[in-house]
């Protein structure tokens, strides 16, 4: 079993390679939250805890990272899915199938682990640095020996519980469907309880959406008004996806653009991503707009916004990082696609443009309409005196990088999955 | 000017080429398919007959020799010359369909005239004219996984039409159609072939969809080892053809196995 677990592991390098990655991120910064939340400065106890809003910030990271590694594993099993019915139909039992799930996630993870703490070791310096020259703090970080206990606890928590997903993936699925990797679409709304036209709903969630913004700057400086808005501006935007900007595609796909085959094809990509993105886009604004409300409450106790500022730095990355790895799971089943648009006439170089506009208005729409949000926050703080310019700017750049980096992984994954035979 | 609208000499595919692996899967094969044609390919599973149409149609590119289509031979076209002569020529119907899940039934069937630059205007009514000839119109807001097998194949269907293509190449098109829906489907395709004049070339393993063809070519082991033609008979004497090539095949099969 180990050594069959090894061996999937090396045919499928290159996804156990960006697996192994998010257990170094998740592990590291998991650790780092660890360490600043128990170190005296914080005091975060988790039993008879003594400072909320820092217990709270912890867990929201904790939580986090634990989606993501959930979305990494989602991505590292799904193509497995061929492999697990062979297993299947040769007589091997679910839990072979178990066990062999959890060989492969326990080998990445402990190969994964000492390098996160190393990194996160290596973090350390840089946050006392940050500590001392940014927020005048006389406080010093140091190592907590129990970081590295719960850090370890939470994500062998994590690969359990995602063995057991996996495990029920396989039992629910049959044969057939594991075999053939189809997917079930599903899906899911909240119906109105009466009945309204499409232009109505489109004004509702319009005003939804934007009215809170126009809100942000006159309550600005309060975070449980800035926390109340967002909510009512999420909502607006859930409804402004499927019921503004879906249709607009439908539109340009089939009116306006008709007779232009790459955008027919990349926008009709591009709507299908906006939809299974919808929940990632929402929890990125949300998660955002927490830590700047958490960021708020915290300031001028150094400790605290220090936490605030790096668990919007961390959250940024791995909500970045779940996105890029929704995308992948979404692209492994694009090669029969592709195949069937080359089958059609569409042509090598029109499939490598149909990629680069996918991903690139993908990130974009993702980027521009958090952003869109995020920066009138930003600007309603600004406004208030609550934020200086320069740790604006360090935070728009902190939630900007990370989403350009996973986009060009996804553009260069993308693009090795289609054309390449032996991915 | 050539009489065929399709002509193959000397086709030779080997898979593997210059590896330990090396494998013959046509030897060098002759073939030549008339304007207006409906030719049946059958033979016995790794026959050849996949590689044989996928060859023939531009999808994979033969090791050796001469494929014409329409009198331009593919091997001497571009990327770029043989997507679009895949749009403006072949229209393709797969077992599996083939139509894209991201896309609503209408933008699948669109698809090859966004190719041929057709206006807007066109593309609408003639979406809707040839959807509502196969009796899917009401489909054209759903996407190809909200549809059932038979659905799906008549939206394939009208993609592989819709571009007035010369040839349509069919691939076990009934493998996964039940048989009420296979029977509408080969009443479709002969329709075709009888009105529109549409050269069918189509892959099947059964005597009873073979016997819809005018014409019957055996593949066994990469070569074309009989060739069937329906000229006067009925098509239930075309079947019982069919039906005895099919049965040699198999005793030869059995002896060889005592």
């Amino acid at each position: 079993m180990l050594k069959s677990a090894l061996r999937s592991i090396k045919d499928d390098f290159s996804r156990a390679l960006f697996y192994w990655l998010t257990f170094v991120l998740t592990s590291m910064f998991m650790f780092l939250f660890f360490n600043l939340s128990y170190s005296d400065m914080v005091g975060v106890t988790f039993i008879n805890n003594r400072n909320d809003m820092a217990t709270f910030t912890t867990v929201l990271v904790i939580g986090i990272c634990m989606i993501v590694i959930f979305f990494a594993n989602d991505f590292y099993v799904k193509k497995k899915s061929k492999e697990l019915a062979v297993r299947l139909v040769c007589g091997g039992t679910y839990l072979q199938i178990a066990l062999y799930l959890l060989f492969q996630t326990g080998i990445l993870f402990l190969l994964a682990i000492p390098f996160g703490i190393a990194l996160a070791f290596l973090c350390i310096p840089i946050i006392n640095y940050v500590l001392t020259i940014f927020l005048n703090s006389q406080s010093q970080l140091y190592i907590q020996w129990n970081a590295i206990l719960s850090t370890t606890i939470i994500i062998l928590f994590e690969i359990f519980w995602c063995t057991f997903l996996n495990l029920g993936y396989a039992y629910r699925s049959s044969i057939k469907t594991l075999m053939t990797d189809e997917k079930t679409n599903i899906s899911f709304s909240i119906p109105f309880p009466f009945k309204m036209s499409l232009k109505v709903k489109q004004r509702i969630y319009m005003i939804m959406f934007i009215g809170p913004l126009i809100l942000f700057y006159f309550n600005g400086n309060d975070p449980k008004s800035i926390l109340f808005f967002s909510i009512v501006g999420m909502i607006g935007l859930y409804g402004c996806i499927d019921d503004v900007v879906i249709p607009v595609l439908n539109y340009l796909i089939r009116d306006k653009y008709a007779n232009q085959h790459i955008k027919v094809a990349y926008l009709g990509f591009l709507r299908n991503d906006i939809l299974m993105m919808k929940k990632n886009i929402i929890l990125l604004i949300v998660s955002a707009i927490l830590l700047l409300a958490i960021l708020i409450s915290s300031l001028n106790q150094p400790m605290e916004e220090m936490l605030a500022i790096i668990s919007f730095i961390v959250i940024n990355i791995l909500l970045s990082l779940a996105v890029m790895f929704k995308l992948s799971t979404e692209i492994v089943s694009r090669k029969k696609i592709f195949h069937s648009i080359e089958r059609i006439g569409y042509m090598h170089q029109d499939q490598k443009k149909i990629i680069k506009k996918e991903v690139l208005s993908l990130y974009s729409f993702i980027g521009c309409v958090s952003l869109f949000y995020i920066l009138n926050i930003f600007g309603a703080l600004y406004i208030h005196h609550l934020l200086n310019i320069y740790l604006l700017m360090c935070m728009i750049v902190s939630f900007v990088v990370p989403l350009l980096l996973c986009g060009i992984a996804s553009q260069v994954y993308y693009q090795r999955l289609i054309f390449r035979e032996d991915l | 000017m050539s009489d065929y609208i399709l002509e193959v000499k000397k086709l030779k595919k080997i898979y593997g080429l210059h590896t330990q692996n090396e494998f013959e899967a046509l030897h060098d094969i002759d073939f030549q398919v008339k304007l207006g044609e409906f030719i049946c390919i059958m033979g016995p599973s790794g026959s050849g007959k996949s590689t044989f149409i996928n060859n023939i149609s531009t999808i994979d590119m033969p090791t050796s020799g001469l494929v014409y289509i329409n009198g331009t031979e593919i091997r001497t076209m571009s990327s770029n010359e043989i997507g679009k002569f895949r749009y403006q020529n072949l229209g393709f119907i797969f077992q599996d369909f083939n139509l894209l899940d991201t896309h609503t039934v209408y933008e699948n069937i669109a698809m090859p005239l966004s190719l041929a630059k057709v206006s807007s205007k066109e593309i609408k009514e003639r979406v809707q004219t040839i959807a509502q000839s196969m009796n899917i119109d009401h489909l054209l807001k759903k996407y190809p996984y909200q549809c059932s097998g038979g659905q799906k194949q008549r939206a394939a269907i009208c993609r592989a039409l819709i571009g007035n293509p010369k040839i349509i190449i069919a691939d076990e098109p009934t493998g996964n159609l039940d048989s009420v829906n296979s029977q509408e489907l080969l009443n479709i395709l002969k329709q075709l072939n009888e009105e529109q004049k549409v050269t069918i070339i189509m892959v099947s393993h059964d005597a009873m969809i073979a016997s819809y063809s005018s014409r019957l070519i055996y593949i066994k082991d990469g070569i074309i080892e009989q060739t069937l033609e329906k000229g006067q008979l009925t098509q239930e004497e075309y079947f019982q053809k069919i039906i005895e090539l099919n049965s040699k095949e198999y005793q030869g099969l059995l002896k060889n196995k005592c």
